[in-house]
């Protein structure tokens, strides 16, 4: 109901249902720990109205050139919207700029979710720099951290498993 | 004499089990992949069946009622089409829906979807 309710543009029933699953399912479901982010943003003026619905535009484009284009765009008129730096982190191919998206993202108090994302991210990219005992370190402390999602634990774990068996 | 060999014996074993101890902990030392000081550890033996992906479905062991699934997929058909006032409408059925077979799973899906 939560998405169906932002596909046609009625936010706070989308919000309403977002929060509902939330409560069930604390430990993250999909897209759930983001999108609550993103309406109660948008809800308390933090973010303007419709953000979440133009930050979906990214999932719903297959043009990488264009998810790339609209993350960008997100994170120069909303630059306090983490979920942006985060796809701006993963998908672009400058890791200079993937670097400084996840220092970014990650300080502008990001969802669970979102969080959790940016961590294996700049965990994979010490790895590459040879630092593979930090990122080790990043990934175990948030496998043990108390609000990962199930859905991070999994990736994190597949990572640290990937990064130890090289 | 016999007290003799059964020291020494005593001894050869101790020495093995000592030795055996050394080497089930290095082994295990060595298999930690990660430790924290609160006293988490992952060894590879926790990670050998990871695959990253996570499957919702597992949470639940209980069959889906199929009349469910059936207005779960209409609702879906519906949105798709972009008629969101009737998947909605299907979706609020599917709430009220009452069936043992009614997972928490499935009233996860019909939130977020």
């Amino acid at each position: 109901m939560a998405y169906t309710y932002l596909l046609k543009g009625d936010f706070d029933n989308a919000l309403k249902f977002y929060k509902k699953t939330d409560e069930l399912a604390p430990k993250g479901f999909f897209t759930a720990k983001t999108a609550l982010y993103s309406l109660e943003g948008e809800q308390s003026g933090k973010f303007p109205k419709g953000l979440y619905a133009a930050y979906m535009q990214i999932e719903w484009t297959n043009d990488e050139n264009k998810k790339l284009e609209i993350a960008r765009m997100i994170t120069e008129k909303v630059p306090n919207f983490a979920p942006a730096w985060k796809e701006l982190a993963i998908l672009s191919n400058d890791k200079k700029e993937r670097l400084q998206a996840i220092e970014q993202g990650l300080s502008k108090q990001p969802d669970a979710d979102t969080k959790g994302i940016l961590i294996i991210n700049k965990a994979v990219i010490l790895n590459e720099d040879g630092k593979k005992e930090e990122a080790k370190q990043l990934l175990g402390n948030l496998i043990f951290s108390p609000d990962v999602t199930t859905g991070n634990i999994e990736l994190a774990k597949f990572t640290l498993k990937s990064i130890a068996e090289k | 004499m016999k007290l003799i060999t059964s020291i020494s014996c005593l001894t050869f074993l101790i020495l093995c089990s000592c030795h055996t101890g050394t080497n089930k902990t290095n082994s295990e030392k060595q298999d930690i992949i990660f430790k924290d000081s609160s006293g988490h550890s992952l060894t590879r033996n926790d990670l050998a069946n990871v695959t990253g992906q996570i499957n919702y479905e597992i949470v639940s062991n209980q069959t889906i009622d199929p009349t469910a699934k059936g207005l779960h997929n209409e609702a879906i058909e519906l949105g798709q089409a972009g008629k969101y006032d009737l998947s909605i409408a299907k979706l609020e059925k599917l709430l009220k829906f009452s069936h043992p077979g009614h997972t928490l799973l499935m009233i996860w899906l019909i939130l977020i979807y």
